[in-house]
């Protein structure tokens, strides 16, 4: 129907639409450069990197700046120590912002109101404020140098923004489907295991994923919180002491940096395309 | 199946500020096709979620039969529910939707393949029943809500809140006649919410018109059009609504800007004198056209005098709109029947089929004069 009436339309649109394209292209090409030179530099022979004129990609491959890395000291030591913490923190608010995000988006109680304030305010203030009380907190009670404390810091880190994100998927959900599974003779607990909980599946990934980066990547608690005990370390405050370690060997250096990339890369490869739609759906709805 | 009986049962969504449905003691009767028929948020919803349990009363006891089950959650009571809008379990097939009630009550494998395939046949759903249910569309998703209302052999009631709201009319019919082809056959107790009188009246045995949170009238489709008991009633039902028009009673004698109409028959007794509302439906209206009163003889008076102020042809019947004393009234005519717009005319109601209202309630009929004198 657009062919015949309106001739001159389509050119006009087909020129928009590859505008745009290039846009994007554009600002992908951008953001992947920086990632894309660590990859590259990670895989060169220590003599292309330091050449005069830089190459695009690695002449002569090789593996031995991933085998220093991977062999320096206490390497998967923090490793463990990473996802451990990680691992633990995001599960931990998965599970307690998935009941939050119950009472608020389905319940009614008093208080609910201030509640929802409170999340919101939490989830505002900048965590960087948070350093100094916590590290107060963690001397008086004995917790620093503890992976339970990082744990319990990324826990925190992460709940607001979880139980916000997780409400916003929870009322996306019509209460009818509740009902309708309490009609056929689901109990309250199993209406939501059953039928809610599945629809959740998007917003429980976008959050773990959110979650997961915040915990992973995150470098100025771990600094502060774990001071004396190297064995405690993470990977991102390991990575800053890389330096020290190997002199200014960026090939090793990079190599690093890519391991420590590689499981969010991971995470989100394997998680992409239900989180996509959700951040929709949560956007939207949320 | 069992007797459904409500116990000054009442419902407040804001802690008693206002009530979404005053308190009401009401039986739903076993085995019957009911239509509970109102306007928007006058509290069907509410009712309907109160008998099967998603809601508990602000106040009241709910039975079925001799069991009090106030107190017991949903899945207890053994009452299906259709809603509105299609309400889908999406990650699961259209079987497994339909198997899901039956499953969760532990019925035997067997016996729910048997239930699901039959279901599927009455609602015609055999060629989609491994689809992943998002993939239908609306209509049908709501097709799949309602099989899932029936699958079930033994239920106390089926609930349906207005279930074809967003199927398409000609499906509409075929899906109506099925469902009342259903209730002959599994002698389920239906309720059956709507705001379509059509629906409402065609559908059911009995139809309980809910008004501001309250029962206005219960009854069968005929009672409701022959005799509306509230004047909401007489609007709601039949097309055009019922006739208002202000009257006075004096000294048994009802009149119309001082013509005397007819007798005051009180529903309890004799009527006290004062302001009344004489309602009558445009059916039972009888106009006689000509500047002089008709038949000056005729015992129940020679009628109001009315001017007729327009004509619609609605191709089966005609509406005649005049003017009595400065109210307006609609009779409903023969499709030959000629009437000028301007002229004069003089118009009598049917003996029995006229009423009268005081705050909106019905208080009494209007009985014909029977040879008293009428100025
Ligand atoms: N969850 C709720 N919270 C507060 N008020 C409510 C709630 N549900 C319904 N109400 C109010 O209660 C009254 C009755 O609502 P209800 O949904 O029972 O009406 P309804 O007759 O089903 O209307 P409709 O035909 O629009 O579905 C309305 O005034 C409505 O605003
Ligand atoms: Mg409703």
């Amino acid at each position: 129907m657009r062919t015949r009436t309106r001739p001159g339309r389509r050119p006009a649109v087909r020129a928009g639409r590859i505008a745009l394209n290039t846009a994007a292209a554009a600002v992908l090409a951008v953001m992947i450069f920086p990632v894309y030179w660590m990859f590259a530099t990670a895989f060169k022979p220590a003599a292309e990197i330091q050449s005069e004129t830089p190459s695009l990609w690695p002449a002569h491959p090789t593996l031995e700046h991933f085998a220093a890395a991977v062999g320096a000291d206490g390497f998967w030591t923090f490793w463990r120590n990473s996802l451990a913490v990680t691992a633990a923190a995001v599960l931990l608010a998965l599970a307690v912002s998935l009941l939050s995000a119950f009472a608020v988006a389905r319940m009614r109680w008093r208080g609910r109101g201030p509640f929802i304030v409170m999340v919101f305010a939490a989830q505002m203030a900048p965590w960087e404020a948070l350093l100094v009380p916590m590290f107060i907190i963690a001397r008086d009670t004995e917790l620093l140098d503890s992976l339970a404390m990082l744990t319990g810091v990324y826990f925190m880190i992460t709940l607001p923004f979880t139980i916000v994100t997780l409400r916003g998927f929870l009322a996306a959900v019509p209460a009818e489907v509740e009902e309708a599974a309490l009609v056929d003779g689901c109990t309250r607990l199993a209406a939501f295991r059953r039928v809610v909980f599945p629809l959740l599946a998007p917003g429980l990934m976008a959050t773990s994923l959110f979650g997961f980066i915040t915990a992973w990547n995150e470098f100025a608690f771990v600094n502060v919180l774990i001071i004396k005990d190297q064995g405690k370390r993470t990977l991102p405050v390991w990575l800053s002491s890389f330096r020290d370690v190997f002199g200014t060997d960026w090939g090793a250096t990079m190599a690093a940096a890519t391991l420590f990339a590689l499981p969010v890369l991971v995470v989100f490869l394997f998680l992409q395309r239900r989180v996509g739609a959700g951040m929709i759906a949560g956007a939207v709805k949320g | 199946m069992a007797d459904i009986r409500l116990e000054e049962v009442s419902h407040s969504y804001d802690g008693g500020r206002t009530w979404a449905l005053k308190p009401m003691t009401w039986t739903w009767r076993s085995a019957r096709a009911y239509a509970l028929l109102g306007p928007s948020g006058c509290g069907k919803s509410t009712l309907l979620n109160i008998v099967s349990g998603l809601l508990s009363p602000t106040t009241g006891r709910i039975w079925l039969d001799d069991r009090e089950v106030t107190a017991v959650p949903t899945a207890g009571r053994n009452i299906a529910q259709v809603f509105q809008f299609p309400v889908l379990y999406e990650e699961m097939s259209v079987y497994d939707n339909l198997a899901f009630p039956l499953r969760n009550r532990r019925y035997p494998r067997a016996e729910v393949d048997r239930r699901v395939r039959e279901v599927s046949r009455m609602l015609g759903l055999d060629d989609h029943l491994g689809r992943r249910s998002r993939r239908l569309d609306p209509g049908r998703q709501q097709i799949v809500s309602l099989g899932r209302g029936l699958v079930r052999p033994e239920v106390a009631a089926v609930l349906l809140d207005e279930p074809l709201t967003v199927i398409d009319p000609a499906m509409k019919w075929t899906l109506r006649s099925k469902l009342k082809e259903i209730h002959r056959d599994t002698g389920h107790t239906l309720i059956y919410v709507t705001h379509d009188q059509t629906e409402a009246l065609t559908f059911a045995d009995e139809v309980v018109v809910l008004k501001d949170g309250e029962i206005v009238q219960a009854g069968e489709p005929a009672e409701l059009f022959l005799a509306p008991a509230h004047e909401f009633v007489g609007h709601f039902i039949g097309s055009p609504g019922m006739n208002v028009l202000p009257a006075e009673i004096a000294g048994g004698v009802v009149r119309v800007g001082g013509t005397a109409v007819g007798r005051a028959a009180g529903d309890g007794g004799e009527l006290p004198p004062g302001p009344v509302r004489i309602g009558v439906r445009p059916e039972f209206v009888r106009i006689t056209a000509g500047q002089d009163a008709p038949d000056a003889g005729d015992p129940a008076g020679p009628g109001l005098a009315a001017r007729i102020t327009g004509l619609d042809r609605m191709g089966s019947h005609h509406l005649v709109h005049a003017r009595v004393d400065g109210h307006a009234l609609v009779s409903k005519t023969g499709p030959g029947s000629r009437y000028e717009p301007g002229t004069a005319a003089f118009l009598r109601f049917d003996p029995g089929r006229a009423f009268l209202f005081r705050d909106e309630v019905r208080c009494g009929s209007l009985m014909p004069l029977e040879g008293r004198g009428g100025t």
